[in-house]
């Protein structure tokens, strides 16, 4: 992955391109001169690395593997690994099952890479005993994951990096203003000068239609299966896997961004949408939230 | 589909606060579970040698978990120097008897006569809180207790508080209850009784007469009053309703409109102060032993109507302008008009300076008189007393807050001025030489520290 | 009849009001600690204080409570 951070001044507003999680990034900020808005970039680029170095599924020997390799071990971990976990529990809960960060292993089967691959039941099935939150101990900052689960971050991490990049930077320059795009998940952090706001453009997936927002606080994420899906026999499958049956969720949106007061949040709501399949939108109605959802 | 039928928004929101919980974030004091401590003290200092008051405070505060809120304030008042007692200056030198009877005090010539007995030690106790009564509302209950050498006070109250149309409006009632009970050094004296000439020592009365007063449960007290022939506590009773509106009104700005009614029941009259009888060609004060003095009368009840306006407008970044205007009426005949406003200018580095301007002004009590003539009936209710005058008052301030240490330095500079009448209409004779409103001259200065722990 | 139009005008002016106002997202200004109705309630406390123990009004931003015989 290029370990480039291009800055560019945009007249009202720095502008830091780099690539981080497997996607594009971006982070616009204000600053009064070149010079801070570099200190400042780099400071929060390198935050962004090391939350994705810490809890990548992709790297072996990182922060995370060591967790998931702990077998069946006490494991203790850190604060901020402690309160992703408490957020995790938190969703599990709230989603009464369906949101659930031990149901990363159902990648080992399913490959979302557009070709008719489906896995069938016999090779799903031995592996639904591994998932399941219920099955893990945690109790903070404790956890104990039995042989041969583990705990995927990989619905919460983006978000959680663009919400915490935000406030830091808040924290560093408190009179000024920025957006952390991480791949379309966007955080917004600060208050702008002379109060602006950022002029952010949601697209829909086919290009066709465009909505301009502005918005000067809260985050916005974005869930959907346009590139990852499997297509067989005319019916399409999501990437939204039901953890209690290890099958995608039928009739999922093709794509779903919902706003919110966090990236957080939003990507979580987005996340609970797709796993409504075809309630999505009601789902979302309930939940008094803005939200843009393409089928 | 369960999920579709939940609200999770609220219960997620939580969740994310808690995750994204970060250390320091600039000027954030008080978090959940912490205790604040803000303690502070005021100078006030009038000119012409009048009231000089110190005032420390301090107030322990927490906010609990589910957003209760616990505050107690102990405050000490110390007051000193000398306040107009309600006489009229007039061409001569003129002499009054403290309240305790034994004592007296002179004013000069043209001189606006001051009693320099003035001294009184105030404490108070001030308990508040508040709790969510559901996902809505906030109820919240207080009492205050307050204690000095001639004047108690216990109160209660309790209010809640609705939000609505998203939490953009907010609908709150409040009312409270006072019980206050007075009993100066030397008796509450009679209403319009006549100020009598210092005794000196205790050598006048008639000591048989003593002894039947002290069964009169209405002497109950001390020595002095029983002497004075004088009561020696009143008591009065406050009600008050408070109903409160606010109301966000865009991005940047918000009001609030509240409406206040207070009826009070009881003693209000002021039992140091006096009114001068002034003879009704020559506008002289008769002298002390002819009757020049009366003590004032207020009536028994009072019933005030106020409405209070305020707008909070976000400049820029962090900057608020703050202005607020009160009407207020009371049966009294007391008209006020009151306006503030406060810019709170943010500079760097978290640093605040606040200059804040108030114009009040207000008319005179049915009852107020600056004095009576001498040859005049005396009216039902009558007070000299400044503070029921006509006058306008003006205050300018400047405010300076700073981060410092581990918390918050905020340290005031104002200045409050009073002028009234000098030269009335219906001055009479040497009156129209003099001036007979006391002008008034203040500053105040405030210093004070807020910290969590 | 007075409580009939009590009603009736809260009523109009709440349905009024729930049109005006801002969307829980867009809060970040009302949040800052300047914007709040209790914002420095010290100096707040201790003007009413001088201003009731010198005039003849009290109250308004809250309950009068005069608490103390200066008046």
């Amino acid at each position: 992955m290029s370990k480039d951070i291009i800055l560019t001044d945009k007249g009202t507003h720095f502008c830091g391109v780099f690539r981080a999680m497997n996607s594009p990034c971006e982070i616009l900020l204000e600053a009064p001169n070149e010079n801070l808005a570099s200190q400042w970039l780099k400071f929060a680029v390198t935050e962004v690395w090391r939350i994705e170095q810490k809890f990548s599924r992709y790297l072996l020997d990182n922060y995370l593997y060591q967790i998931n390799h702990s077998d069946g071990k006490p494991f203790y971990v850190d604060v901020e690994t402690a309160k992703l976990l408490d957020f995790a529990e938190h969703c599990y809960r709230m989603s009464e099952g369906l949101f659930d960060v031990s149901s990363g292993i159902l990648r080992k089967v399913w490959c979302f890479d557009g070709s008719d691959h489906i896995p069938d039941q016999v090779s799903i099935a031995p592996l639904l005993p591994r998932i399941g939150w219920h099955k893990i101990s945690w109790h903070n900052p404790r956890i104990i994951l039995p042989m041969g689960m583990e705990i995927d971050l990989g619905g919460v991490a983006k978000e959680y990096a663009a919400d915490r990049v935000a406030l830091l930077l808040q924290s560093v320059a408190p009179k000024y203003g920025c957006l952390v795009n991480l791949g379309g998940d966007i955080a917004l952090g600060g208050v702008r000068c002379n109060d602006d706001c950022w002029r952010i453009g949601i697209e829909s997936p086919d290009g066709r239609e465009t909505e301009e927002l502005s918005l000067s606080a809260g985050g916005l994420a974005t869930s959907g299966d346009v590139h990852r899906y499997l297509l067989k026999d005319g019916k399409r499958y999501s990437h939204i896997l039901d953890p209690r049956t290890g099958w995608p969720i039928e009739q999922v949106p093709r794509s779903v961004t919902v706003m919110a007061n966090s990236c957080t949040e939003a990507g979580l709501l987005a996340t609970l949408s797709l796993l409504c399949g075809r309630e999505a939108e009601n789902f979302l109605d309930q939940q008094d939230v803005r939200y843009w959802c393409l089928r | 589909m369960q999920l579709t039928r939940k609200k999770i928004r609220g219960s997620l929101g939580a969740a994310v606060c808690t995750l994204l919980a970060a250390p320091v974030v600039e000027g954030k004091l008080a978090t959940d579970g912490q205790w604040t401590i803000d303690s502070a003290a005021l100078l006030y200092v009038e000119g012409g040698g009048r009231v000089v008051a110190f005032e420390p405070v301090v107030k322990v505060s927490k906010v609990y978990d589910d957003s209760s809120r616990l505050d107690m304030q102990l405050t000490l008042d110390s007051l000193t120097g000398s306040s107009p007692n309600g006489a009229s200056p007039t061409n001569r030198v003129q002499t009054f008897t403290r309240s305790s009877g034994s004592d007296q005090y002179v004013a000069q010539v043209g001189e606006i006569p001051l009693d320099n007995s003035f001294r009184d030690q105030r404490s108070s106790l001030n308990i508040h809180w508040e709790e969510p009564w559901s996902r809505l509302s906030r109820l919240s209950l207080g009492g205050h207790f307050s204690d000095e050498f001639d004047f108690q006070s216990v109160g209660v109250q309790t209010g809640l508080s609705h939000d609505f149309n998203q939490r953009n409006t907010t609908l709150s009632a409040s009312i409270g209850i006072e019980a206050d009970r007075i009993f100066p050094d030397g008796g509450v004296p009679e209403a319009f009784s006549v100020m009598k000439v210092a005794t000196g020592d205790d050598d006048d009365d008639d000591d048989d007469d003593d002894d039947d007063k002290k069964d009169d449960p209405k002497f109950k007290g001390d020595d002095d009053g029983i002497k004075n022939n004088r009561q020696s506590s009143a008591y009065k009773t406050v009600y008050e309703l408070l109903l409160g509106f606010t109301q966000v009104l865009n991005r940047k700005m918000l009001i609030q409109v509240n409406y206040l009614m207070s009826e009070s029941t009881g003693y209000h009259t002021d039992p140091f102060k006096v009114l001068s009888r002034v003879d009704a060609t020559s506008g002289e004060t008769l002298l002390l032993e002819n009757g020049g003095y009366l003590y004032e009368k207020r009536p028994e009840e009072r019933l005030k109507q106020s409405l209070f306006s305020l707008l909070k407008y976000h400049v820029a970044s962090h900057s608020v302008m703050d202005t607020s205007y009160r009407y207020l009426r009371d049966d009294w005949g007391v008209r006020s008009h009151t306006m503030v406003m406060q810019y709170n200018w943010q500079m760097g580095d978290n640093q605040v300076v606040s200059p804040s301007f108030r114009y009040y002004v207000q008319s005179a009590a049915d009852f107020y008189h600056h004095s009576l003539l001498a040859n005049e009936r005396i009216p039902d209710f009558a007070s000299s007393d400044v503070r029921l005058a006509a006058f306008n008052a003006t205050t300018l301030g400047v405010k300076y807050t700073l981060p410092l240490g581990v918390g918050v330095m905020t340290t005031r500079l104002s200045w409050y001025q009073q002028k009234g009448e000098s030269f009335p209409a219906d001055a009479v004779g040497i009156q129209k030489e003099l001036e007979l409103f006391p002008d008034l001259d203040a500053l105040i200065v405030q210093l004070g520290y807020r910290f969590s722990w | 009849m007075r409580k009939i139009l009590i009603i009736s005008v809260t009523s109009i002016v709440l349905s009024a009001c729930s049109n005006m106002g801002v969307k829980p997202w867009q809060r970040d200004l009302l949040a800052q600690p300047a914007m709040q109705l209790d914002a420095d309630a010290m100096s707040t406390a201790f003007d009413e204080h001088i201003y009731f123990s010198k005039e003849a009004s009290s109250g308004g931003r809250g309950l009068g409570g005069g608490g103390c015989g200066c008046n």
